[in-house]
């Protein structure tokens, strides 16, 4: 029987072996219809590209504070161009799109910057730009760059998650340490959510809100002393990342309150640290963060958002082949929660003491990443909501790509973090036109 | 080099040449010198090396999809540690990307990715090995390499040119393959077709070199192609440009190179 198999493994090998013969003539042509093109683009210091997409996208629940469905509804134009010097580089990305829910033309320079290098162990980037630190998935604690939160939400691409920034940034590598410093002359909030494309609860008003942009911030003064200055730390030891990082600025979202009840940007400072590594076929993070409520130093003040102490630790491995899931633990304490509820206006639409989320993130690549599954899922248990955003990206080739998903917010109270955006829930559709 | 330490190579060199043939003449070789050979071959030529590189990815339609990058390593010592970074600028949608990997052979991989879009440094879990290498046929693993340790090699078949071995998975988990074959040539000890097999003993995926050029004296493949014989669909890379004993620093293989590639190892020297 053995030997029968082998006879019959043998002839198949010579089988596959003359077809072979024939496929790698055609291999031959193959490589020869690449062409010159490797020379061609060398000759300029110049790469450009970019894409223009598509993107629908409507909600599945009805807000009665929106006379239409639709929370994405667009055509964008993106463009990168790179310049490549002899001593120094200049990036542009920028996107230009018509965004029908608005119904306006918008402009978003992602990034305007030149970058260059001294004293050999240093880089500079300079201008305008996109920054990002901190272990987490989705969950950030000590990165404090800005995030915007209504692409997030609407089923844009994860990359508009990041939102810009100017900023001067030196990354200097040491043997003992590396040495990251991001400074923002000029503190930029996130793009936050804000009634123009989706409803929020005000516990003030103990309501929803939107239909239109509805906050209008107080923001802090554009002087020296309030700039906002980023650091990092951090060594790859045998291949464990260490970090600490510090943050000197400002709440990212308009969380307080001035004397006259205007949402404002009170002062916070961050301290914290990373650990990530391998373990058991997988990776590991940890993450702590402290968030410093400055000018609310006993949590009294019903106006100011008070300290946090915030951890994180993640856990992500292949489950079997092209699968892989991330699991994080996120814990939020309030500090002087005693004092926050003792002077809040609104003590039952308080967050949580002890705020904790768990997360998920399912991945599945069908083989040569044609097709990509994602399922991430927030869930609080403390909060009782979730957050649940599952996605479908077809790749046709190097051109066209084409994505589905939705963004599915659950809660049993109105006022929770995810909770409150449950007539947000929406299902979006993006084309893209890679060029 | 001086005239004198030449000399001295030579006569060392000499020295050793009728041993080696000796060695070659006596008996064939046993499956771990192969094996350790294979390794050498494919991965650790030179102390370190640069090539461009680029791939074409076919599906079952025809569509046609390209990939380009340059791809840098380093060597610790042969067959030990080393790393790699791989610097892709095309197509578009990936320009920037930056793949880093120091490898261990005693303990899990250090690997991370850039995606320059959210400026974020990715680090990869070190089982996901054998997934695709940026939507190719060719995996992670074929790129930086399977640890030899984790099969078990078998000669099954020796002629005139080549070496037949098959080699089996110490633990399946986490390996799409039941045993793979691979033809080794005997001049180079380069494999220039892989088959791998899955539990029903079929060919399921091919690896095929397709041409070999020596390279300061180093036999290099310059063109290949890993058939998915499942989906229907080819991928083939093409190295141009590939240099030996660059000089590269350890350095290089660090944090730094994701944001800030290193352009002046990166950039062929002609």
């Amino acid at each position: 029987m053995r030997k029968m198999t082998g006879a019959w493994s043998q002839s198949i090998l010579i089988a596959v072996l003359s077809a072979l013969s024939l496929a790698a003539s055609a291999a031959e042509d193959e490589f020869d219809a690449w062409g010159d093109e490797w020379t061609e683009e060398e000759q300029s210091n110049w790469l450009w590209g970019g894409f223009i997409e598509a993107a629908y996208g409507q909600r599945l629940q009805t807000d009665p504070l929106f006379a239409d469905k639709q929370t994405l509804s667009e055509i964008r134009s993106h463009v990168e161009g790179d310049y490549s010097g002899d001593d120094i580089d200049f990036s542009f990305r920028g996107d230009l799109w018509y965004d029908d829910v608005l119904n306006d033309t918008e402009l978003d320079i992602r990034e305007l910057s030149i970058s260059f290098s001294a004293f050999g162990n240093t880089d500079f980037k300079l201008g305008r730009q996109i920054s990002t630190w901190g272990t987490g998935d989705l969950l950030f604690l000590n990165d404090l760059f800005p995030k915007d939160w209504k692409s997030f939400f609407s089923g844009r691409e994860d990359t508009y998650l990041k939102a810009p920034a100017d900023a001067v940034r030196i990354t200097s590598y040491f043997d003992a340490v590396n040495v990251d410093l991001v400074w923002m002359p000029v503190f930029t909030d996130d793009r936050y959510i804000d009634g123009e494309r989706y409803s929020f609860f005000t516990p003030l008003a103990g309501q929803h809100v939107g239909g239109r942009d509805l906050i209008e911030p107080v923001m802090p003064d554009k002087n020296i002393g309030n700039s906002e200055i980023a650091l990092r730390l951090y060594k790859n030891i045998e291949g464990t990342e260490y970090a600490v990082y510090g943050y000197r600025g400002f709440d990212k979202q308009p969380v307080g309150l001035t004397t006259n009840f205007e949402p404002t940007f009170h002062r916070r400072d961050v301290l914290g640290a990373s650990v990530r590594g391998n373990v058991a076929d997988g990776l590991y993070n940890l993450e702590v963060a402290y968030h410093d409520a400055i000018e609310d130093p006993d949590g009294a003040d019903p106006l100011v958002k008070n300290s946090q102490w915030r951890f994180l630790m993640g856990y992500e491995t292949e489950l079997m082949a092209r699968m892989t899931l991330g699991v994080q633990y996120y814990l939020e304490w309030t500090q002087d929660y005693d004092a926050l509820l003792a002077n809040s206006p609104t003590p039952l639409f308080e967050a949580e003491e002890k705020r904790s989320v768990v997360t998920a993130r399912l991945t599945y690549r069908t083989v040569k990443d044609k097709w990509i599954w994602s399922l991430f899922a927030f869930y609080s248990p403390t909060d009782e909501d979730s957050y649940i955003r599952p996605s479908v990206n077809y790749r046709l080739s190097d051109e066209w790509q084409f994505t589905a998903g939705a963004n599915i917010f659950n809660g049993q109270k109105r006022h929770t973090f995810f909770g409150q955006f449950e007539d947000a829930t929406n299902a979006y559709l993006r084309v893209r036109y890679n060029f | 080099m001086s005239l004198l330490k030449r000399a001295l190579v030579l006569m060392v060199a000499a020295m050793l040449l009728p041993q080696v043939q000796a060695a070659d003449e006596s008996d064939s070789l046993s499956v771990d010198m192969i094996v350790s050979k294979v390794n050498k071959a494919s991965y650790y030529a030179g102390d370190d090396g640069r090539s461009d590189a680029r791939m074409i990815i076919v599906d079952k339609d025809g569509n046609k999809q390209l990939r380009q990058f340059v791809i840098l390593r380093k060597d610790e010592k042969d067959e030990g540690d080393q790393d790699f970074l791989v610097v892709f600028s095309r197509p578009s949608d990936v320009r920037g990307t930056v793949f880093l990997v120091n490898k261990h052979v005693d303990s899990d991989d250090d690997r991370w990715l850039y995606l320059p879009g959210l400026d974020l440094v990715k680090r990869i879990s070190a089982g996901d090995k054998r997934t695709s290498f940026v939507g190719s046929d060719f995996f992670y693993e074929d790129v930086s390499g399977r640890n030899p340790a984790l099969d078990t090699h078998e000669l099954l078949q020796e002629s005139d040119e080549a070496y037949l071995l098959k080699s089996t998975p110490n633990d399946k988990a986490n390996v799409e393959f039941a045993y793979y074959q691979a033809s080794i040539n005997k001049e180079t000890f380069l494999p220039m077709v892989v088959d791998y097999y899955n539990e029903q003993g079929e060919i399921y995926r091919k690896m095929e070199v397709v041409e070999v050029e020596e390279v300061q004296g180093i036999p290099t493949v310059m063109k290949s192609k890993i058939l998915n014989l499942e989906t229907d669909s080819v991928t083939y890379m093409q190295f141009r440009r590939p240099t030996y004993d660059i000089g590269v620093p350890q350095e290089v293989f660090t944090s730094r190179s994701l944001r800030n590639p290193p352009r002046e190892w990166l950039e062929a020297k002609q």
